[in-house]
């Protein structure tokens, strides 16, 4: 490029040779003007397509106030969500955006609720950080979202739907799709159902009445090869013990033994919680003042521990 | 020493150096506070907001104050034609401990910022022992155009960060003062070096877009030098 300044100089030296490359001339310099915009568009329609995009392509977040509505649902505390409540919920959750859907968990779980809407219950409160789960290893803060693995289920399934959503076309607009996770059958009438047919059962049970239907003649066989067996028995050893055995009464059919939480079942052995370190089955705890086991001083020793705390 | 006091003694230690750097923050935003009420020892914030068992009771941790004259000074805006008596920008200042120990959600936010503007403060301070929720932050920018909010984690002002010896001073320019540096540095606005919002010196000094700010450092060969930066 040709500068004033080196003109000057030329004039009065020999021009200085250059230790530059030789550059080929550049074109003449052109007065400012606007760069050309990349896309073909000038700056005041690239404003207008963008102030469209802003008001009509975007979604706009949901306003505060859906989330307190949301957050304060159900209204009733019953088990089975009111159709009003259902319908709330459905109607605004169509809008959601996932990680605003989130949101309204955290927003539940701020207010000691559980994370999925039409819940009534609190969240539940699982100590420690991490937690043995069904599947795994779970982190507490996730699981204490909820009140229940059941609640869980329901509440992702909302989320699932909305990740990828099904549009479905209302009154001329595209809806996204969302419909609660339908009520297990099973689960919710089984308990009535089998509360029915024990009582049915423990009936028949007391009905039965043991000693009049026995009386076939193998049994008189057997009875007979018995006697004569304890007859010969107590020949041998010479003395003689009257045994009388009873039948208990049944009064309801034996319960299989259940673990207290079906999440806590990795925790039993045989039975014995694990978990539960230290405490005493129920029927242990009244036991100090019965004094018919081997110890022999249960009381004085209570005494003497009792005498310790008062003195610290 | 019992384990629970010892738990309480803890947290009354945790949260008497966080009511203190509170104090110093605002004092150095140039709100007017007594010599006293910054340097309150822990025995006397003991005796005052602790409950019989020696836990500490946040609910009562709540103060105000208003700006010093240089501070409304420097916050008035220069007078036009049109406004001969311009308002200055800022105002009685509210600070409140938040007891509420779960997580923070709407509502509670809601509630300080009601309080807030109810009582015709300017700003107002929430500080925090948790996170707040990701809406609550929300209701918290999008009442700012009224009052200024700003909210702060207890950890965070355990300790005062601009006493370390690594952080140089900051002060705020006025409107006037940034006008004249531009002019006598012949910059636009866009020109000078960048200092972002959510900076902690930022945030400790409640710096908002536009102002800018002088960075004095001790230079080895210049004695001083002096930066500036420009809040995005």
């Amino acid at each position: 490029m040709s500068n004033p300044t080196a003109d000057i100089i030329t004039e009065r030296r020999p021009t200085p040779k250059s230790i530059l490359k030789k550059r080929p001339p550049s074109p003449p310099s052109t007065p400012f003007t606007e760069p050309e915009p990349i896309t073909g568009l000038t700056p005041s329609q690239a404003t207008r397509i963008l102030q469209l995009a802003r008001t009509e392509l975007i979604k706009p977040s949901i306003p505060l106030s859906t989330f307190e509505l949301l957050s304060s649902l159900p209204q009733e505390s019953s088990s089975a969500p009111s159709s009003f409540d259902v319908s709330t919920f459905l109607s605004q959750i169509k809008d959601f955006s996932p990680s605003e859907y989130l949101d309204l968990i955290e927003e539940r779980n701020c207010l000691n609720k559980c994370g999925y809407t039409l819940c009534p219950n609190p969240k539940r409160n699982i100590p420690g950080e991490f937690k043995i789960h069904k599947r795994g290893v779970a982190k507490t803060a996730d699981l204490n979202k909820w009140c229940s693995d059941r609640c869980a289920v329901k509440a992702l399934y909302i989320k699932v739907q909305l990740d990828n959503p099904t549009y479905v076309w209302k009154q001329g607009q595209m809806v996204v799709k969302v419909e609660l996770k339908e009520e297990e059958e099973t689960q919710t009438t089984t308990p009535a159902k089998s509360a029915g047919e024990e009582e049915k059962l423990s009936k028949d049970m007391t009905k039965l009445d043991l000693n009049k239907n026995n009386k076939t003649d193998e049994e008189k066989k057997v009875r007979q090869m018995v006697g004569a067996l304890a007859i010969e028995r107590n020949r041998m050893s010479g003395t003689k013990v009257e045994v009388n055995i009873k039948e208990k009464e049944t009064t309801q059919v034996a319960q299989a033994p259940t673990a207290v939480k079906p999440e806590d079942a990795h925790l039993i052995v045989e039975g014995y919680n694990s978990a539960s370190k230290g405490k005493k089955p129920a029927r242990d705890e009244d036991d100090s003042d019965d004094d018919d086991d081997d110890d022999p001083f249960p009381t004085v020793r209570l005494e003497v521990i009792n005498m310790g705390k008062s003195q610290s | 020493m019992d384990g629970s006091d010892n738990i309480h003694s803890k947290e009354t230690t945790r949260l008497w150096r966080a009511w203190r750097t509170i104090h110093e923050m605002v004092s150095d935003r140039g709100y007017e506070l007594a010599e006293e009420e910054i340097k309150m020892s822990l025995d006397d914030f003991r005796a005052k907001f602790c409950n019989g068992d020696g836990s500490p009771d946040r609910g009562r941790m709540q103060f105000s104050a208003r700006p010093s004259e240089s501070m409304i000074k420097k916050f008035t805006p220069p007078p036009t034609a049109s406004n001969p008596d311009p308002a200055p920008e800022c105002g009685t200042i509210w600070v409140e401990f938040c007891p509420e120990k779960g997580s923070i959600g709407i509502n509670v936010m809601k509630k300080f910022v009601e309080h807030c503007s109810n009582n015709n403060f300017k700003a107002g301070i929430l500080v925090t022992a948790v996170a707040l929720s990701s809406q609550a932050r929300k209701v918290m920018t999008v009442t700012s155009q009224y009052t200024l909010i700003e909210c702060f984690l207890e950890e965070d002002l355990l300790v005062n960060i601009t006493h370390h010896e690594l952080v140089p001073k900051h002060v705020l320019l006025s409107r006037e003062e940034k006008n004249a540096l531009l002019k006598r540095y012949r910059l636009k606005e866009t020109q000078l070096p960048r200092i972002l919002n959510k900076d902690p010196i930022a945030r400790y000094l409640g710096l908002k877009r536009g102002q800018v700010v002088k960075i004095i450092r001790t230079s080895e060969t210049a004695g001083r030098y002096a930066s500036y930066r420009l809040c995005v």
